[in-house]
């Protein structure tokens, strides 16, 4: 059942009930005092006819029985009575009786009583006039009557006043309970996906106050799911890049091997079909490494912070660069001697050698790698990075330039593993940036609080166009 | 020789595909850069059939489709992105067919070779060494002398032809040749083979682990 139809069902119960009991109090009040009143009269009437009675015989003188009989009998005759009944006994002879009852024996040595005869109710009361008995009888019948009416009366209102309830009581619970309808139409929105529309909150009573926390968990749970969604997105964006970007040297790994096995192919096909089979798993190879180092990093990896010097750091990134740069062609121009800072020697070996590798494709003739204090700097004089790439060149498998990158070999993971590193660093990465003339990276190391959470990318990598 | 335009930004596959295709038969030009492949269809260079990449450097494959399109080039479109929406988008805009990499040589020949039969007709004689094949009239003559072949070797003959250098597994001979219904043993196709090997005296191998092969040298082979 409806809680509103329960209320008003309860209501509708209780008032009925009040107004029974209510009436019937009323009524039998009514009753009493209504034969009290004819018992007051009654015995008023029979006091003051006793009183009078009791003088209008008093003659001295002895007389005899029946003439004293006689006589009483004579002057109660006389007597104005009003509209009782009246018994007289003298010495238990009744003189007189209009009531048509043995009042006398009915009261049985009683001084009053009520008395029921039939369907009728009495007042009966005796008083001593003298040397008689007077005994008074009333009828109680009008006070039924009365009570009669009354309780008609009573019941007519009553029943008025009960319908009306019964009609109003519906309407009025209903319409205080309309915000709980209205908060299950919200409940069911939400439910139902739709967490964009607020919860309405009318007034200041209780279901109002639940109707706010209602709205509260709405806009936590919008906001939640607003940051789902955007990581989910992300994750699909990136594993689709990464699907495309594991695609490429698959595709040509699954072609080769097939072709050597199933075509007939000279020597000479033989041998450049082994060089790219060669070459492409190596691409798969170094674009996996670098995507796990991403995920292991992203993933909160602890790093070592350790104190290090400019000559650490070159120990081991001069080999590499002279590696790098006898293949690409971009002179590598390396002074570190002034860095000192905490950090995790092989991931900013990590940094230098990405944002060499960058600049190389980016065409640079030389790429010079400075450090001093906690900061690394690697400046090149390549073509500088497009500005509507700009923001997005930390983005994972984005690439400024797509046609160099992709045949130098690049997947576009350079600048995202950089800003992981950084970020762990609690670092800065600015990126600074003129098309045609070059671009310089600056990182820092450990610049931030060492209480700060991890921020948002946002928060530490600055990438802007200078002239 | 029917000739393939490639486009494909990426060195290993654009070259991959280029072999895979002049081995087969084809003559093959490639390109690797979008815009470069653009001037040279619209100086008005005439390919049969074009495979393009759809993510190329200067512009896009759906971009070049229209070019191709306009001289009548059918297009096959090679896509690393598995999206449903390229596919149909690729279709509509009139590409024929489209092969999502990494894809596997077989499928891709087939798909050519259906391509073609709709665009380019088959020319009336197919020649391998002094093998000469008319598909019209189902002769074969070797040397300028007609050949006697039952049915099934002529189907077989023509198979290994159009697969020149590839080899055929034994189960892709068998639906070729037979339907796919035919539950035929294997010794069955080595049967045939040996006895069309003596009859034309062409030169197919057996590969192992896979089936047989033709090979052809030469101009129009390797």
């Amino acid at each position: 059942m409806k809680i509103s139809r329960k209320l008003s069902l309860l209501s509708i119960g209780l008032c009925a009930l009040t107004l029974i009991l209510c009436g019937a109090l009323f009524l039998l009040t009514v009753y009493r005092r209504s034969l009290d009143s004819v018992r007051d009269n009654a015995q008023t009437l029979l006091s003051y006819v006793a009183a009078s009675y009791e003088i209008a015989v008093e003659e001295p003188g002895e007389r005899p029985a029946l003439v004293e009989r006689s006589r009483l009998q004579f002057l109660f005759r006389q007597f104005e009575t009003g509209d009782a009944r009246w018994q007289l006994t003298y010495g238990g002879e009744t003189l007189y009786n209009d009531s048509g009852l043995a009042l006398d024996r009915l009261l049985d040595g009683r001084d009053e009583a009520y008395l029921s005869v039939g369907a009728k109710r009495l007042y009966a009361a005796k008083a001593q006039a003298g040397t008689c008995t007077l005994y008074v009888l009333s009828d109680c019948s009008p006070v039924f009557f009365e009570l009669q009416g009354l309780t008609r009366l009573f019941a007519l209102i009553g029943g008025g006043a009960f319908l009306l309830i019964a009609v109003l009581t519906p309407l009025l619970t209903r319409a205080l309970l309309s915000p709980l309808k209205e908060l299950e139409r919200a409940a069911r929105r939400i439910a139902g996906g739709d967490y964009q529309t607020p919860v309405a909150v009318k007034h200041n009573d209780e279901i109002a106050s639940l109707g706010r926390s209602f709205e509260q968990m709405r806009q936590s749970v919008q906001a939640h799911l607003l940051r789902v969604t955007e990581v989910a997105e992300e994750r699909k964006l990136l594993l689709g890049a990464l699907t495309h970007e594991l695609k490429t040297p698959l595709t040509s790994i699954v072609g080769y091997s097939e072709a050597l096995e199933k075509l007939n192919l000279s020597p000479a096909q033989q041998r450049e079909s082994i060089a790219f089979l060669h070459r492409e798993s190596r691409r798969l190879e170094s674009l996996t490494q670098k995507l796990m180092r991403l995920i292991t990093l992203s993933d909160g990896e602890r790093i070592d912070c350790v104190p290090l010097g400019g000559e650490q750091l070159d120990a081991i990134v001069r080999p590499l660069l002279q590696a790098a740069s006898e293949k690409s062609g971009s002179a590598a121009d390396l002074d570190l001697s002034g860095f000192r800072a905490a950090g995790d020697a092989d991931l900013l070996c990590t940094v230098l050698t990405n944002l060499y590798d960058n600049a190389a494709s980016a065409g640079a003739k030389t790429v010079r790698i400075t450090g001093s204090g906690n900061r690394l700097t690697v400046a090149d004089d390549g073509s500088g990075i497009p500005e509507a790439a700009l923001a997005r060149v930390t983005e994972p498998f984005f690439r400024a330039d797509k046609a160099r990158s992709r045949t130098g070999g690049h997947a576009g993971l350079g600048l995202a593993l950089v800003r992981q590193i950084v970020q762990l660093h609690r670092g800065t990465l600015t990126i600074e940036t003129s098309p045609g003339r070059g671009t310089t990276v600056t990182v820092t190391v450990g610049d931030r609080n060492e209480t700060e959470s991890l921020p948002d990318a946002a928060d530490f990598v600055t990438a802007r166009v200078v002239s | 020789m029917r000739r393939i335009f490639v486009v494909e930004d990426d060195e290993a596959i654009n070259r991959l595909l280029c072999m895979n295709l002049s081995v087969t038969g084809y003559a093959v030009s490639s390109e690797t850069d979008g815009l470069r492949a653009k001037a040279r269809i619209e100086k008005g260079e005439r390919f049969d059939l074009a495979l393009l990449d759809i993510m190329l450097p200067g512009t896009d494959g759906f971009e070049l489709l229209e070019t191709f399109r306009g001289r009548d080039i059918p297009v096959i479109f090679l896509t690393a992105k598995n999206a449903v929406e390229d596919k149909v988008r690729g279709l509509r805009d009139g590409a024929e067919d489209y092969i999502v990499k990494p894809f596997e040589l077989m499928e891709l020949l087939v798909r050519i070779e259906k391509v073609l039969a709709r665009h380019a007709p088959e020319p009336s004689e197919i020649s391998v060494g002094d093998i000469t094949v008319q598909p019209d009239s189902r002769r074969v003559t070797k040397g300028g002398q007609p050949l006697e072949l039952t049915p099934t070797q002529y189907d077989l003959l023509v198979l290994l032809i159009r697969n020149r250098n590839v080899a055929l597994s034994r189960e892709r001979i068998l639906s070729e040749i037979w339907n796919s219904d035919f539950m035929g043993e294997s010794r069955t196709i080595d049967n045939h083979i040996s006895q069309l090997r003596k009859k034309t005296g062409l030169p197919i191998s057996a590969i192992s682990r896979v089936g047989y092969r033709l090979d052809v040298k030469g101009p129009e082979g390797v």
